[in-house]
């Protein structure tokens, strides 16, 4: 099973995060047709091309743009470069690979959207990419690929990188907004919603650094060929990083319905030891984890969604035997814990209340009713918080008991063992 | 009430039909209804943050049920609202739950014990057994400001501090730290809380995390009696709750629910924190009397049988004229209309003023000509939903800071469009969408009126045609208005005719519109022609446009408006029917202080006023009472005025006293006593009755309620007015008279060239009169007068903060200390007024207007 390599065809090459490398692959020749075409035409291009939503919540992209609030201006398109999602490194590698593919999936979207700024809130920890991109910008706008009346279309546009203070929160796009503006990162209440009333009140665009850069592609080939492949909702390629007890850690562009098991023992290499596979969480740490008897659905956002989880951001987390999901389940709980805003009651403190419960039965301390409250709290959080957040500290919890009682049973039988 | 319409929703809550305005929010509507619904987090004054969690409720709506949160969830047609189901409930206790988990749960000390919100909650969803083990917090109180405890350990994270400090008041003094379950409330890096200390942050607190330390009552709040009365400081007239205990006053707080007051709970760092006044050692124990220059304390029957035999003899010696009386801004109605009565009836003087009526006798006037031309003012309840609202010279934090509030809210909710004139650029942050900034040079207040009136018919903005038909003389006012011509405007105000197009573009649209004018224009030495020029800029807007205006008049003090209703004028008897009428009079109380003077005034009886340090010109104020025979004071502290009296008498502060006051905005409302007078003290109305007693002809009417009942009788306008339901007064009897006011046009004077410096003077945004100084917790926050100047000025001058400055008038200099202030423009000192130490009414040199002065380095 080959990889799909639409966004990833020339990753590989020397230096492409450099302008001239990245002209030689024919970058910036989308720009050509770009400008040729209106911009509601555009819109249309990337409707018709079914792209979704690459940052995790998998919303048409084209659909997205049409919803800007009519005739207000100015408007805004900011790039979602805050990867923080466990699992997740697909959007790094666009990013230091090839930041001026980005520059160039940028440009259409404000172009279709008849937008003059846009921005890039990079993740804290991306200071590398950060300094790439600065570089690219200015390579870029010597070029005139930004700034005033690019290549003479009359079109103009400038993008502002913006590096995060490292919070996970600042990735939901409103409190990225918020923290954009220099407030505290913490999520909006919505509606409105960021296309009426985003950055600084204005209508905003916001897309994930992926989903922006298939754009260049959609123009260059045309949307058909784009929905050419994949599954029936699920178009084209997605880049996944397969991260976890397997041969071959990395990130693989790969056709929408590929199946995980191919992921997994073919792209991946296998699992380490030639173990065997016990679950998989397959859209980074916030979506549901599910048992290794799983392994052939196919890796698209349908399939994933009617096997109890979902596609996410794209991050294949595999867990092998050798594991008692009691303890893996307690790391991202304290990664939820760390990193819930604080805003509303239920993820502010049943994040704390799920990590000590685990913290305990992990710890030999626990009974079974705590496993039982700790269903309660996944209950009260799930669809109860102000924001995503919540649901996706409840995603593996919620899952590993689903899936894995047996697991929890068997540390807590050990503890009453010990103790007796 | 706004412009735009919103459609009627019908829906059903728990069975029983009810409506609402599309958009409006479950919860809002449910309590409404008067439904309980648990939350923790809302304030119907607050955007809704919906964060707490705990106000879920079940919605069926289109054959489907949903679990929403009530507090951002519309109505919506046909809609069924469920508010308790065994699953709302579960989710809502699961909240409650955790945050008791972290509580301190010490309510027995705790200041919002009984009327807490978090046990009303826990209460009513019957929450009794924690499943969690008890985890409490620790931290100390943060007590690093002179007013506010943060006492963190019962904070529950709702953010109504956070967002009453940045969506009620403007300031964004606190936010939240830190993330997770170590996410509190602070402010930036940890510094010490410097803000306009509204309070406002302690009232919505639900739990107790933040305490008034003005105060050191503690502990089961339910049990306090409380009083709700009006404020006794400024003009907008906010309902205080003053808490007692065992009769005294322990605090003031802020009673939100609707209807109690004019105020929605909103007071600021005078109303709230001014309580030091009441029980203070400071106060006049008992009445003195002038013996040399000592005073000496005589008893009351003395004092009073000293003041009639006075009275008796000056009436027989000078006739009754000769005796005058200073009625006050601050007294309550019912007692200044007893002492106008006491010269009316029982002197048969008519000289009788009050300190702005002294000042700006057209302010009057210019109330009565807008009710001639139709323009009245809608209840201030309403200024949150007016489309535009005109803030016309008043640096509103300082002079009106809960109008301010209004207006925030206003900007929220109704989108309302915030128009801000002022020669200062000050600090008025709101969420308005369009905020227009008018910073024009001093005193060119009139011109920037004017101008806007023209450009309104120039461009045709207001349909003059309309306005032609209904007021006679338009074409006057277009005559009058040739010389405000964009370039003489420019000149004068500094504001580009593009700007004050796009103001007047505002304004002329279909709106409800709401115009404020700041006390300051009073001081312009153009207040007259400015508050005309106003008025024909309502009467413009209101004849040739659509919509509503509403304008009121400037007054400074809690009852500048009764004062001058009830008649304590020369020109007006009460109820504004004109003296001439009734009185055949020499005219001395028009120029009071002169006529005490130049002797024509032989008895003066001032009550509750100190002239000394309130009235615009000290000197003359000076020259008055070292010259007048005879002078009796009555207040509650030792004022520069009382030092020059012949006898003081010691009075009640507004916390002792029963009666009546009335706003700027005319709503007459309450003072209630919470505590019996104090010491020796009297009350003025009790006062005022013991000199008629004394004089042989007693008040018919004795208590308070007698007096408003004959006030009722006596001025139509008051007849039907409830105090208790914070009414305002209409007009009553007014015959329409449209008629544009036209005034000459004189160009703005220069300075002379060596005074080249415009001082300003007025209240600072902790002390207003001449009590706040006797408030510590007010003191403690603002313990110093700082002139500010620009800083080109400064560098002018070679001055740095912190400098002693030296200001010079032709009349006297001052030696203050200075702040550099970029908000100040440059040619300007601004200097508090009412400051004990710097006596800034000392500079004027007896001219009216504005105070030219020079400034240098005080060695």
């Amino acid at each position: 099973m080959p990889e799909l390599k639409l966004l990833t065809k020339d990753i590989d090459k020397k230096d492409l995060h450099k302008l001239s490398v990245y002209e030689e692959t024919g970058g910036y020749g989308s720009l050509k047709k770009l400008f040729k075409k209106k911009p509601d035409e555009v819109i249309e291009m990337v409707k018709a091309s079914g792209l979704r939503g690459r940052g995790g919540a998998g919303f048409p992209a084209g659909l997205k743009w049409s919803f800007l609030a009519k005739d207000v201006f100015p408007r805004y398109l900011c790039c979602n470069a805050d990867e923080s999602e466990p699992g997740t490194c697909k959007d790094r590698l666009l990013l230091e690979k090839t930041p001026h593919l980005l520059i160039e999936g940028m440009i259409a979207c404000a172009y279709a959207c008849k937008i003059e700024t846009g921005y890039i809130y990079f993740r804290g920890e991306f200071q590398h990419a950060s300094d790439l991109m600065d570089e690219a910008l200015k390579e870029a706008r010597a070029k005139n690929y930004l700034g005033k009346n690019i290549m003479g279309s009359g079109f103009d546009f400038e993008i502002h990188t913006h590096l995060g203070a490292g919070a996970y929160i600042c990735g939901e796009e409103s409190a990225l907004l918020n923290s954009l503006e220099g407030r505290r990162g913490e999520p909006r209440l919505k509606p409105p919603f960021p296309a009426v009333e985003g950055l600084y009140s204005k209508p905003t665009v916001i897309n994930n650094v992926e989903t922006l850069c298939v754009v260049p592609y959609i123009i260059n080939e045309g949307p058909e060929k784009y929905a050419s492949y994949g599954t029936e909702k699920s178009k084209g390629s997605k880049l996944v990083s397969v991260s976890g007890h397997v041969k071959k850690p990395g990130n693989y562009e790969i056709e929408m319905g590929t199946t995980v098991r191919e992921l997994i023992y073919e792209l991946a290499g296998g699992i380490r030891n030639d173990n065997k596979l016990k679950a998989y969480i397959p859209g980074g740490s916030s979506t549901p984890m599910l048992p290794a008897d799983l392994v052939d659905t196919p890796y698209d956002y349908e399939s994933l969604a009617a096997a109890g989880s979902m596609l996410g951001s794209g991050a294949l987390i595999v867990i092998d035997d050798q594991v008692n999901i009691v303890e893996s389940t307690l790391r991202l709980a304290s990664f939820y814990k760390h990193e819930s805003c604080g805003k509303c009651t239920p993820c502010r403190e049943g994040t704390r209340w799920m990590w000590q419960l685990l913290d305990g039965i992990h710890n030999g301390e626990g009974t079974n009713q705590q496993v039982d409250k700790l269903v309660d709290i996944c209950d009260n959080i799930s669809f109860k918080s102000f924001c995503p957040l919540g649901d996706a500290a409840v995603g593996p919890v919620a899952s590993s008991i689903k899936y894995f009682r047996e697991d929890y049973e068997a540390l807590l039988k050990r503890n009453a063992e010990g103790t007796a | 009430m706004s412009v735009t319409v919103r459609e009627t929703i019908n829906f059903t809550i728990d069975g029983k039909p009810a409506t609402a305005p599309e958009g409006t929010i479950i919860l809002e509507v449910a309590q409404k209804y008067g439904f309980e619904v648990t939350n923790l987090c809302y304030n119907k004054k607050l955007k809704p943050f919906a964060a707490c969690r705990t106000c879920m409720v079940e919605v069926r709506h289109n054959g489907k049920k949903e679990l929403v949160y009530s507090c951002t969830h519309p109505v919506a047609e046909g809609m069924e609202v469920i508010i308790h189901t065994e699953e709302t409930d579960r989710y809502n206790s699961a909240n409650i739950e955790m945050l008791l988990v972290e509580h301190p749960l010490d309510c027995p000390i705790c200041d919002k014990s009984g009327v807490c919100p978090l046990q009303d909650n826990t209460e009513l969803l019957e929450l009794q057994k924690p499943r969690f083990e008890i985890q409490r917090r620790n931290e100390p109180s943060i007590k690093t400001n002179p007013l506010i405890e943060f006492y963190l350990n019962r904070c529950i994270v709702c953010g109504l501090c956070v967002r009453a400090c940045d969506e009620i008041q403007g300031v964004q003094a606190l936010d939240f730290h830190q993330r997770g379950m170590k996410a509190s409330i602070g402010t930036a890096n940890d510094e010490p809380l410097d803000c306009e200390f509204c309070g406002q942050c302690i009232t919505v607190c639900p739990t107790g995390a933040l305490m008034d330390m003005s105060s050191d009552a503690r502990g089961l709040a339910a049990l306090f009696k409380n009083t709700n009365t009006t404020c006794s400081y400024c003009s907008w007239g906010c309902t205080v709750q003053l808490e007692t205990k065992k009769n005294k006053l322990v605090r003031i707080t802020a009673d939100e629910t609707p209807g109690v007051g004019i105020n929605e709970g909103n007071l600021c760092a005078k109303g709230r924190f001014g309580h030091g006044i009441v029980h203070n050692d400071e106060r006049i124990q008992s009445p003195l009397i002038n013996q040399g220059g000592t005073f000496q304390e005589i008893g009351w029957d003395e004092a009073i049988e000293m003041i009639a035999e006075r009275a008796k003899t000056t009436i027989n010696r000078n006739g009754a004229e000769s005796l005058a009386g200073l009625a006050s801004e601050k007294l309550t109605n019912e007692e200044n209309y007893l002492f106008q009565k006491l010269f009316r009836n029982n002197y048969g003087s008519n000289q009788i003023n009050n300190l702005q009526n002294l000042q700006a006798p057209y302010v009057n006037d210019f109330m009565l000509n807008c009710f001639e031309n139709g323009i009245e003012s809608k209840p201030v309840t309403e200024l949150d939903q007016a489309d535009v609202v005109l803030i016309f010279n008043s640096d509103l934090p300082s002079e009106y800071p809960v109008g301010g509030n209004s207006i925030r809210k206003g900007a929220i909710f109704t989108g309302t469009r915030v128009i801000f004139a002022n020669p200062r650029n000050m600090r008025f942050d709101h969420e308005s969408r369009i905020d227009i900034r008018l910073i024009y040079n001093q005193d060119a207040d009139f011109m920037l009126a004017n101008r806007l009136c023209r450009i309104l018919i120039d461009e045709n903005l207001v349909d003059t045609a309309k306005v032609q038909e209904q007021i006679p003389n338009f074409n006057d006012l277009v005559a009058s208005l040739a010389p405000y011509t964009a370039d003489a405007t420019k000149k004068a105000t500094g504001l580009t005719n593009e700007q004050l197009k796009r103001t007047a573009t505002q304004l002329a649209e279909k709106a409800d519109r709401a115009l404020i004018i700041g006390n300051d224009v009073l001081n312009t030495g153009k207040g007259k022609e400015t508050l005309n020029a106003l008025l024909n800029l309502a009467i413009l807007l209101n004849a040739g446009g659509e919509g509503s205006v509403s304008i009121y008049p400037p007054r400074e003090h809690c009852n500048s408006q009764g004062v001058n209703d009830m008649g304590a004028t020369p020109q007006y008897l009460p109820g504004y029917r004109p003296v001439n009428d009734a009185f055949e009079h020499e005219n001395l109380a028009d120029e009071l202080f002169e006529n005490c003077a130049n002797g024509k005034i032989k008895f003066l009886h001032i009550a509750g006023e100190d002239p000394m340090t309130s009235y615009k010109s000290r000197s003359i104020v000076e020259q008055a009472l070292d010259t007048v025979p005879f002078l009796v004071v009555q207040d509650i502290y030792m004022s520069e005025t009382a030092r020059k009296a012949n006898l003081i008498l010691p009075t009640a502060t507004f916390a002792e006293k029963e009666g009546t006051v009335t706003n700027m905005t005319r709503h007459v409302q309450k003072v209630v006593p919470a505590i019996p007078v104090q010491g020796k003290a009297k009350s003025d109305l009790e006062i005022f009755h013991n000199l008629a007693d004394a004089l042989g002809s007693p008040f018919k009417s004795k208590s308070s309620s007698d007096v408003l009942e004959e006030i009722r009788q006596t001025i139509p306008a008051y007849k039907d007015v409830d105090p208790a339901r914070h009414e305002q007064w209409k007009p009553s009897g007014v015959t329409a008279k449209p008629a544009f006011q036209i005034c000459a046009f004189e160009e703005l004077k220069a300075s002379k060239r060596d005074f080249s410096m415009k001082l300003l003077t007025n209240n600072h945004m902790f002390h207003i009169g001449s009590y706040t100084h006797f408030s510590k917790a007010l003191t403690d926050i603002g313990p110093d007068c700082f002139a500010e100047i620009n800083p080109k000025d400064a560098k002018k001058s070679e001055l740095v903060n912190g400098d002693t400055l030296l200001v010079e008038s032709s009349q006297a200099n001052l030696k203050v200390q200075m702040k550099i202030n970029p908000a100040v423009p440059a040619g300007m000192v601004y200097i508090p007024k009412n400051w004990p130490e710097v006596p800034v009414n000392a500079l004027r040199n007896g001219e009216d207007g504005t105070v030219h002065v020079k400034i240098s380095k005080s060695e």
